[in-house]
């Protein structure tokens, strides 16, 4: 293939995402406990009749769907990105803790100061969370990590953040805070406003803008750090580049939906061959495919009919972990 | 002069890897480093890539201080070659290759007909066009190694560091290696390139450094350096010449 036909290999695979996702948005919109008009509700909101449709639509459902979309796009932006980083299919921001990192900070901020803190401490919180149980990752597996070592890494600092939610859960003093903290460590979309999106899309477009233009710069890295430094790309500049941004962008996530797991990890990994198996085009291909996702995940849950509803994050493991195992499986095979 | 190293040392746990050594490259020169394992030649080759700061002296490159330079300008003027670089993704020969323009292009700007034009020279050049379309992952040892020298030279760069390109090779990708780099370094180009084939090095460079226990001990013309004094004390071999315009040199005992 040549350059052209690589464009508009890419172009189309961007357009079918593209459309996946604005279909989804649009079902989201619409399937629910209470199936909507969509076109009177829109034309009730629009009109400013607050009709219940009206209402539904403006405060339920159109926050949920984009945040759903947000998020999902978060998640699989940052799983592709620090699988490129560190070029290693089996890195995901859950894998790695940065996900349980920031949901233990903000379970934390819930915990002791719920109510009385402003409420741009919690996302901010979470942030710290992810950027430290990342740089404690790395620090641990190092710069030429084998898959073992990461996961092995991964899963300290899971069991290490973990243990803290238990401990605060188990301190709690009522069920009702208990049920609170439970909720962030299912990951959850439902009961969501306007105020929570607005809340987190600074931050996660910060973090999305940090990644304009480390494609190149993770294509070169398929060479090794070294060669990839010959070539003019700054290894320790784009770590934390790469760190930070995924802080940014994963601790908003967690701050809001709370810890919904896999869809960094197999995201990126369903769409490589689409891409050559290149990280830089990976990287945009794997925001639309988390958001279609993330958004598929939450009307699954929707028309999934269960007495108690599902939470997405359940959704997301319960497909998510075998394809975990699935993954390692193959990779004992290839590099092990 | 294109690259000069003034009095360089690398230090590691306390260990001279590199001691002092001094080097310089023309234009137009192909020059060989050789030394026996742990001499410190792949050591050196990362200090004169401004890959690793020098502990001691310093590294002109076109006349400019290495390890102050602009990394994308160093990148245009200089490539280097690993000794055996990993390939992490399952990219195709092709598209490995294609990353060697990297330095040349802009984050979002596509290959120019120039881009492509050395694309294309580098893989005729290292034979690598029946690879073109392979799993760069699924590559032999010495296809790799192609694959890598033709990376580094779809770079055009002015200088180019090769570490042991010719190691993994067989005869004929050996003799041609050596060629395409023998027809790198003219103009206002050169190469350093670092080898264990003594027939190679003394045939094919203009000039060589001999590399000793982090020490440079001898350079000069092939034949000057590679004489049986320097060989029985660096290498602790006996060797017997031949040859004549296609000099070789074969090792027959150990002292």
């Amino acid at each position: 293939m040549n350059q052209a036909q690589f464009i508009k290999a890419d172009r189309r695979l961007v357009l079918c995402l593209l459309i996946s996702v604005m279909v989804l948005f649009v079902l989201s919109l619409a399937i629910g406990r209470q199936p909507l008009p969509l076109f009177a509700a829109f034309s009730d909101w629009l009109r400013g009749d607050d009709s219940v449709h009206a209402i539904i639509l403006s405060q339920i459902r159109i926050p949920r769907a984009l945040i759903a979309l947000i998020a999902g796009a978060s998640l699989g932006l940052c799983g592709a990105a620090m699988q490129g980083l560190l070029r290693n299919p089996l890195a995901s921001p859950g894998l790695v803790g940065s996900a349980s990192g920031a949901a233990f900070f903000a379970v934390l901020v819930l915990y002791f100061g719920s109510g009385v803190v402003a409420h741009w401490v919690l996302p901010i919180a979470a942030m710290i969370g992810a950027m430290l149980a990342t740089v404690l990752v790395y620090m641990m597996a190092g710069r030429d990590s084998s898959v073992t070592t990461l996961i092995l890494a991964g899963v300290a600092i899971n069991a290490l953040a973990t243990a803290g939610m238990s401990l605060l859960l188990n301190l709690a003093p009522s069920p009702f805070a208990v049920r609170e903290l439970v909720l962030w460590t299912l990951g959850d979309i439902t009961d969501r406003s306007m105020g929570d999106f607005w809340l987190m899309l600074p931050t996660t477009i910060a973090g999305w803008l940090l990644l304009i233009g480390v494609g190149g710069q993770l294509d070169a890295l398929t060479l090794g750090e070294r060669t990839a430094q010959s070539m003019g790309v700054q290894p320790g500049r784009l770590r934390w580049r790469v760190f930070i941004a995924v802080s940014l962008a994963v601790g908003a996530a967690v701050a809001t939906v709370g810890m919904i797991g896999f869809i960094g990890l197999v995201v990126p990994h369903l769409l490589r061959p689409y891409v050559g198996h290149e990280p830089g085009r990976l990287l945009p291909a794997s925001a639309l495919g988390g958001a279609a996702m993330l958004l598929a995940a939450d009307i699954g849950v929707r028309i999934i009919p269960t007495d108690v509803p599902l939470k997405v994050g359940v959704l997301t493991a319960l497909v998510g972990a075998p394809f975990f195992l699935h993954l390692i499986v193959r990779s004992r095979r290839e590099y092990l | 002069m294109i690259l000069q190293a003034n009095s360089v040392s690398l230090i590691r746990a306390n260990r001279h890897l590199v001691n002092k050594a001094k080097l310089h490259v023309d234009e137009g020169e192909l020059v060989g480093l050789i030394g026996p394992n742990g001499a410190g030649k792949s050591s050196l080759l990362n200090l004169l890539a401004g890959l690793l700061p020098c502990d001691a002296g310093d590294v002109a490159l076109t006349g400019e201080n290495i390890a102050t330079m602009n990394a994308a300008r160093r990148s245009r003027l200089l490539a280097w070659v690993a000794q055996s670089g990993p390939v992490n993704w399952p990219l195709s020969v092709e598209r490995i290759i294609t990353l060697g323009r990297r330095p040349h292009m802009g984050p979002w700007q596509r290959l120019t007909a120039e881009d492509t034009h050395a694309i294309e020279g580098a893989i005729t050049a290292t034979d690598c066009e029946s690879l073109r379309h392979q799993d760069a992952t699924t590559l032999s040892g010495g296809e790799r190694t192609r694959m890598l020298l033709a990376r580094a030279l779809a770079a055009q760069p002015r200088i180019l560091l090769a570490d042991e390109p010719v190691a993994a090779l067989d005869l004929k990708h050996q003799l041609q290696t050596m060629r395409v780099l023998r027809e790198f370094a003219t103009g206002n180009r050169a190469c350093v390139v670092v080898l264990h084939d003594l027939s190679l090095a003394a045939r094919y460079c203009d000039r060589l450094y001999l590399m000793h226990e982090g020490k440079m001990v001898a350079n000069g013309l092939p034949l000057e350096v590679l004489n049986r004094a320097n060989l029985k004390d660096v290498y602790e071999v006996e060797v017997e010449f031949g040859g004549g315009d296609t000099p070789w040199i074969v090792p027959v005992r150990e002292v």
